[in-house]
């Protein structure tokens, strides 16, 4: 497990955990807007899912690579669910009729979303990279 | 082949792309309409019954002609309609600019005048705004210089080229953390270089004040660069500037100095007295639109004779009426204020329903107060410095020659006066003159017991001469419905009431000289020179309750319908009062702290959204029963005749709820009735996605050219321009009032008076119309300031309600009016109530007395709907469209209400019946024709995208189990 930590997948790993911990507490303190009344179920659950895959990944080092892609999946259907909840906040803006503009809750929940799940790719890919390398050795 | 990892990362790949299309899809699918409406998408196509020989050229337009399919098959002039709106836009911007001061003839200027361009407006002029009427570009609009140059001026480069710098360095008006600011350069930025080549270009500095406003704020009160603190004063740079010139015109560098107020809201003009700035003419441009700058050139070299009348007293002090008294005491000068409690409540309530504001001015609104308390003060009823405060009254605005009235005869008839005055042109330039006719109500004891305010001065009527030659006249006759006679009586009789007493019609050429006149004729002695031959007495010998208690229209009972909104009357206030400004005693009603109000236990319930439908035992509507009808063949039939019942019985309920619930910019294709998909746009300054681009200039102007024609002529050419590019409803005109100077919105609406605001829309929408489309006559109601928009409740007494904010949405709707087809709501509330959620607005006054027979949809219900613009809120209380992206399952939580159902239908059958009877979009639609739906590009496009990636990762998924497989075994 050490190892595993250490590995450069396992860092990526904890990093894209820690920016889904970061989006869901953010997510949760500042999700409900005059444009979203009620926070998104589907986004709260991907990520609450996805969290333990990760963590799990770095704890279970056999099945690591194929949790971590799991985990992947979950992020990236959190942030794909966040941008449908969010879209008449998005679509407003953009339409900019009425000066209103992306707060900053909202930017950083977007970015720690798309962190998590690109994070969380890569690692998988580190770590199938990790393993390969090892069989050959 | 059966490499696992290749197959595991394609998987992974595949799966990704997958998701993510599903996901635009979603998105796509949901905001259809918004994507059809950008892309320009027909969603349909008619099939055609070749044999029929109907004419179905319901509409025939100008500059379009249709060919054998309608309304698809258009063929525009486009060269023919481009000139038409360019023409169109530089007359409203002809007739409508003011000329508000001009000493020693300072104006009009010789033609090959050598002139100097002040301040960054004259870069940077303002020709538009921002927001739902901005324009997409103003920068193939032609500058200032271009059209001073095309007039025959010959202006300073050197300038030119130091105010183009000081822009790009950043001295430029803009709205940094949305506070409105100016930052104009100073004169110590002045160089050398500059300042010489004053001498060479000296006939004129020529000033260009621009203030900027926009959708979804209101104009800077505090914390801008303007002396005391607002947006429309002068900064301290820009009269630094102009005493620094005034400086030069004193020793002889300048001849004179011109003021270009380019802005659509009143600037303070407080430096007009200044002793050290001395200006020689001012004239008001407004915001000018694509192509007029070139009447503002004309103007400025009298080849234009300026005909403008003020649509909004021009002040000294923004913040002297009693709206503004208001604003100016509440926490950072701000329009709304949060309810005391509001923390009590924040579990339940979100942002859209803790903020409100209190009207306390009642009818004292732009000169009606101003005038008022002239006249009080006259009367020996109060203190008053009417010059302190006023620098133009409403009304105002002078001329390259002059002109006298004389003849002034009125002529009673049935249910009218036939006002006649003999206007001659008695200067030695050709010019019009706008003809405005006002009234004074008596101010009686009843009155004064039952809290009834009268205005000294009330506009009732106008007319334009035409061009008139020197020394040439012409009678001009103005129609005065007697109805303009009635007064609100909201806590005596509940109704409109016609006062016992002397009736006073005037002339003049302003407000304060109409009143000037009244006073004179009534033996007081005015503030200037009067001329009581312009006025005429009529005397209603009987106090009369009956005549206007029911509407002209319908012949329903007019009662009260709002004490929900004012706090003395409403009966959840709780402790909340109001103590409203009343010419009874200025000084002791006038405001001398903010309103506070806090929350009841019946506010909070009335605030609360998504309330429980109450069935009223009608019976659940038939869906889906084919009839073999075609909405094309109730064409011309009444509303209530059986076949529309019939033909609403073919929907299905999943089509009523798309057609109710998808408004965004369009309302839907409904296959089953054969009702053609229509396109809306924005207005109200121009027609957004237009072929021609044009802009008009701000409303503000149009209504000051006092024009009914050229009015009209502007709803025409916005008809024309819809057409042209595939749209058949405008979100225009605006008509809210102009209620202070510091407005978002003003540029969008017409004036601060409602008579004048309403007169306008009427003309405006009855040319619009007759070309088939339909105005969204909007923002219904009280929609008057931009801060806090998204739900503020407005509370207000009736009598300001129904004589002031709702007058010019009256004489847009009422059929024998403008007759106005459709309606956009507001964002607000009237008292708690979200206003398409307002029964008594949205049904018993927009329907029951003024007989509106089109539909009504929500402003933008994409940013608010899931908060408080309810579906189950607005369809239940009169609402029968919802600016946003529904879908046909979007209602269907409510399919076990029979009264909501009834609801749904009857909403569907008025949209049903204003497209059918008049909407250019049925052109070429004959009974026998077929409409069905056509799949976009991008749908198919989506559709397809979905396929592939699919089966890409499907393969990808099978390849790489049996990659697993081979691998075990």
């Amino acid at each position: 497990m050490i190892k595993n930590i250490k590995s450069l997948s396992g860092i990526l790993m904890i990093i894209s955990i820690v920016a889904s911990i970061t989006a869901l507490i953010l997510y949760i303190l500042t999700g409900v807007t005059p444009f979203t009344p009620k926070l998104s179920t589907p986004v709260i659950i991907f990520l609450s899912i996805g969290i333990p895959f990760g963590i799990a990944s770095i704890l279970i080092p056999k099945f690591s690579k194929q949790i971590k892609y799991l985990a992947y999946i979950m992020f990236l259907f959190a942030f794909l669910m966040f941008v449908v909840a969010e879209i008449t906040y998005i679509a407003n803006i953009f339409v900019a009729i009425d000066g209103t503009s992306f707060s900053a809750s909202f930017i950083i929940t977007f970015i720690m979303l798309i962190a998590s799940f690109v994070l969380a790719l890569i690692s998988g890919n580190k770590e199938e990279d990790r393993l390969e390398r090892k069989e050959d050795e | 082949m059966f490499n696992t990892k290749r197959w595991r990362r394609l998987s992974i790949i595949t799966l990704t792309i997958l998701s993510v299309i599903i996901t635009l899809a979603i998105i796509a699918f949901d905001q259809a309409a918004a994507l059809n409406a950008a892309f320009k998408i027909q969603t349909y196509k008619i099939i055609k019954d070749d044999t029929s020989e109907e004419n179905s050229n319901y509409f025939e337009l100008d500059y379009t002609t249709f060919g054998p399919n309608g309304f698809s098959d258009r063929n525009t002039n486009l060269q023919g309609i481009k000139a038409y709106m360019d023409e169109t836009c530089e007359e409203l911007e002809a007739e409508g600019l003011v000329l508000l001061k001009n000493d020693n003839n300072a104006l009009p200027l010789a033609k090959n005048s050598k002139v100097s361009l002040f301040f960054q407006g004259s870069y940077n002029f303002n020709y538009s705004t921002s927001g739902s009427s901005a324009t997409t570009s103003t920068a193939d609009y032609p500058t200032l210089t271009d059209a001073l140059t095309r007039s025959g001026l010959t202006v300073n480069t050197t300038l030119n080229e130091f105010n183009e710098k000081a822009y790009s360095d950043g001295f430029k008006r803009g709205k940094p953390n949305m506070v409105y600011m100016v930052r104009e350069i100073g004169y110590d930025a002045y160089t050398v270089p500059v300042k010489s080549s004053f001498s060479e270009y000296g006939d004129a500095a020529i000033f260009v004040l621009s203030r900027d406003s926009g959708e979804g704020n209101d104009i800077t009160t505090t914390g801008s660069d303007g002396e005391d603190g607002t947006y429309l004063s002068l900064t301290s740079k820009e009269r630094g500037v102009l005493e620094e010139i005034t400086k030069l015109k004193n020793d002889g560098v300048f001849s004179k100095i011109i003021v270009i107020l380019n802005t659509a809201v009143p600037i303070q003009l407080d430096f007009i007295d200044n002793e050290n700035i001395d200006i020689d003419s001012i004239i008001w441009s407004g915001n000018v639109g694509s192509t007029g700058i070139y009447a503002l050139g004309k103007a400025l070299v009298g080849d234009i004779n300026p005909s403008g009348k003020l649509s909004d007293t021009f002040v000294k002090d923004s913040f002297s009426s009693p709206a503004m008294a208001i604003w100016e005491l509440n926490p950072n000068k701000k329009f709304t204020r949060k309810y005391e409690n509001y923390k009590d409540y924040t579990d339940i309530f979100n942002e859209t329903q803790n903020c409100y504001a209190v009207y306390v001015e009642g009818i004292y609104v732009g000169y009606r107060y101003y005038e008022t308390r002239y006249e009080d003060n006259i009367l020996g009823n109060t203190t008053y410095d009417y010059d302190a405060d006023v620098a133009y009254p409403f009304g105002y605005g002078i001329s390259y020659t002059n002109f006298t009235y004389t003849n002034f005869t009125v002529a009673e008839q049935d249910d009218s006066f036939k006002v006649s005055v003999n206007v001659k042109n008695t200067g030695s330039v050709a010019g019009k003159e706008s003809v405005q006719i006002y009234m004074q109500k008596p101010y009686t004891d009843y009155d004064i017991i039952n809290d009834i305010e009268k205005a000294s001065i009330e506009l009732v009527g106008f007319n334009k001469t035409k061009l008139l030659n020197p020394n040439e006249d012409e009678t001009v006759e103005v129609i005065i419905p007697k109805e303009m006679m009635k007064s609100y009586d909201a806590y005596g009789m509940g109704t409109y009431i016609l006062d016992d007493g002397d009736y006073y019609l005037s002339t003049g050429k302003s407000s304060h000289d109409a009143l000037n006149n009244i006073i004179l004729a009534k033996g007081y002695t005015p503030d200037s020179a009067a001329n009581e031959t312009l006025t005429y007495k009529y005397t209603v010998d009987e106090f009369d309750a009956e005549t206007y208690s029911k509407s002209l229209e319908t012949g329903n009972d007019i009662v009260n319908r709002f004490e929900f909104a004012d706090f003395n009357l409403y009966q959840n206030s709780g402790y909340n009062t109001v103590t409203y400004v009343s010419r009874k005693d200025w000084e002791g009603t006038w405001p001398t702290e903010s309103i506070v109000v806090s929350l009841s236990d019946g506010m909070v319930i009335d605030n609360t959204p998504n309330k429980p439908i109450i069935e009223d035992g009608s019976t659940m509507p038939i869906f889906s029963e084919d009839s073999g009808l075609s909405l094309i063949m109730l064409k011309g039939i009444e509303y209530d005749n059986e076949l529309w019942d019939k033909l609403l019985n073919q929907m299905s309920y999943a089509e009523m709820a798309y057609l109710i619930t998808n408004g965004q910019h369009n309302t839907v294709l409904v296959e089953s009735v054969n009702k053609p998909a229509t396109r809306d746009e924005n207005g109200p300054n121009g027609v957004s996605g237009s072929l021609t681009g044009t802009a008009f200039p701000s409303e503000g102007i149009w209504a000051s050219s006092f024009n009914p024609e050229l009015l009209k002529k502007a709803g025409k050419a916005l008809g024309e321009d819809a057409v042209a590019a595939g749209i058949t409803g405008l979100y225009a005109s605006g008509v809210n009032i102009h209620r202070t100077p510091f407005g978002g919105r003003a540029h969008e609406y017409f004036s601060e008076d409602p008579v004048l605001s309403g007169l306008a829309s009427m003309y405006e929408t009855i040319g619009m119309q007759e070309k088939g489309v339909w105005a969204y006559v909007k923002h219904f109601a009280v929609n008057n300031e931009e801060t806090n928009r998204n739900g503020v409740a407005v509370f207000l007494n009736e009598q300001e309600l129904r004589e002031i904010m709702l007058v010019p949405f009256e004489y847009s709707f009422r059929p024998s009016m403008g007759n106005a087809h459709a309606t956009m709501t507001s964002f607000n509330r009237v008292g708690v109530f979200w206003t398409s959620a307002c029964s008594s607005l949205m049904e018993d006054v927009l329907r029951d007395e003024w007989g509106f027979d089109g539909f009504a949809i929500t402003d933008m219900a994409a940013s608010n709907a899931k908060s408080f613009m309810t579906f189950v809120d607005g369809i239940n209380n009169g609402s029968d469209c919802y600016d946003g992206p529904g879908s046909k399952t979007a209602l269907d939580e409510y399919k076990s209400s029979a009264r909501f159902a009834n609801k749904m239908r009857e909403a569907c059958h008025r949209i049903l019946y204003v497209t059918v009877n008049d909407c250019a979009v049925m052109n070429g639609v004959s009974s026998t024709d077929k409409i069905v739906k056509q799949a976009s590009w991008w749908e198919i496009t989506v559709i397809g995208l979905i396929a592939i990636s699919g089966a890409l990762a499907a393969c990808s998924i099978t390849l790489l189990t049996l990659s697993y497989i081979k691998g075990k075994k």
